[in-house]
C-alpha cells in the first residue's frame, strides 16, 4: 500500500498573506481540516484547523503554518510517511507528482485510520504484491 | 498490542489553575509535548498540548485552553481502539489508567512510531496453509489393513 491507495485528492490552498478568518471560512465551506500554503505556485506550509484553534481572526496564515512544508509523493510508503509525520511535527503531506504538481493530501487521520482497520506489515511497507504462500 | 507496551510513563500533570506560561514551562522541563490536567481533587478533567499553547496570552489558565473531558483508557486496551479515538481530532492524547491510577499517556506520535517501526503485531492475520500435494503437516496416521 501506498500514499496514492489512502490520499486525498480534494486539497484546498491558501495564500498565505490570507487572514485566520478566510482560513477558517474556507475550512469550513469546504470541510477539510487542512490547508496547503501556496505562493507563487510554490508550497510554502500547512495550516491545520487545530494550530489556528486560539488565534484571531486577522493573524495572518504565515505566522501560525507549519513552514517549510514537508512533501511525499504518491509512491511514498505508509512507512515512510508515518516517519515524516512524526519526525518533522507536521499533521499533513501534501503529495506532489513527479511534476511537483500538487496532486493531493495525506493527514495523521488517515494513517490512524489504517491502524484501527489493523494494518498488516506488508501494506506499511508498501509490498506492492502479496508474498507468496504455498498452497493458495 | 496493548497501550501498556507503547504509552509514555509516567505521565506528566498540571493543575487545571495553572496559567498556560507555567504549562509551556512544564512541557519544556519535562520535554514532553502533551501534559494530564488534573483538578484540585486530583482527578483527570483534560488533555493540553503545545499547540493549545501557541500565541495565547500567557497569563490564561490550562482550564480554558485544555480539551475536555479528557477520554481515558485501560492499559491492557488494544492500540487499535487508541487509534480509533485520537482519529476523531479533538485531541492528541490519551491518559492510560490502571484501575484508576494514572500510569501513562499515548499519544498520536506514539502511534505514528509504530507504524514507522513496521511494528504492528500480524500474528492473528497470518493465514494458516498447507502445502499442495503433501497435505497438513500433521496428518493423522492411516489405519492399517
Amino acid at each position: 500500500m501506498r500514499l496514492r491507495d489512502i490520499m486525498s485528492v480534494a486539497v484546498e490552498t491558501i495564500h498565505p498573506d490570507a487572514s485566520v478568518e478566510e482560513a477558517r471560512e474556507l475550512i469550513r465551506r469546504q470541510d477539510v481540516h487542512h490547508l496547503v500554503a501556496v505562493e507563487a505556485d510554490t508550497i510554502v506550509g500547512v495550516l491545520s484547523e487545530h494550530a489556528m484553534r486560539m488565534a484571531a481572526g486577522d493573524t495572518a496564515v504565515r505566522a501560525l503554518m507549519s513552514a517549510p512544508a514537508v512533501t511525499a509523493t504518491p509512491d511514498t510508503t505508509i512507512r515512510q510517511a508515518a516517519n515524516l509525520l512524526r519526525g518533522n511535527h507536521v499533521g499533513c503531506l501534501p503529495i506532489l507528482d513527479p511534476r511537483q504538481r500538487l496532486v493531493g493530501i495525506v493527514t495523521t487521520s488517515d494513517l490512524l485510520d489504517l491502524i484501527g482497520k489493523g494494518v498488516t506489515r506488508e501494506q506499511i511497507d508498501g509490498a506492492r504484491h502479496r508474498s507468496w504462500v504455498p498452497g493458495r | 498490542m496493548r497501550l501498556s507496551e507503547i504509552m509514555s510513563s509516567p505521565a506528566i500533570t498540571i493543575r487545571s489553575a495553572a496559567s498556560a506560561a507555567e504549562a509551556a514551562v512544564q512541557m519544556e522541563r519535562a520535554r514532553v509535548t502533551h501534559l494530564v490536567v488534573l483538578n484540585g481533587g486530583r482527578q483527570i478533567t483534560g488533555v493540553i498540548c503545545d499547540h493549545d499553547l501557541r500565541g495565547v496570552e500567557p497569563g490564561r489558565t490550562v482550564a480554558e485552553l485544555m480539551s475536555a473531558p479528557a477520554v481515558t483508557l485501560p492499559a491492557n486496551a488494544d492500540v487499535q481502539e487508541a487509534a480509533k479515538l485520537l482519529r476523531r481530532r479533538d485531541f492528541g492524547s490519551i491518559p492510560v489508567l490502571a484501575g484508576k491510577r494514572l500510569v501513562g499517556i499515548v499519544t498520536t506520535s506514539d502511534l505514528l512510531a509504530l507504524l514507522g517501526k513496521g511494528a504492528l503485531r500480524v500474528a492473528e492475520m497470518t493465514p494458516k496453509w498447507t502445502l499442495p500435494k503433501r497435505g497438513p503437516t500433521h496428518r493423522p496416521e492411516r489405519r492399517r489393513p
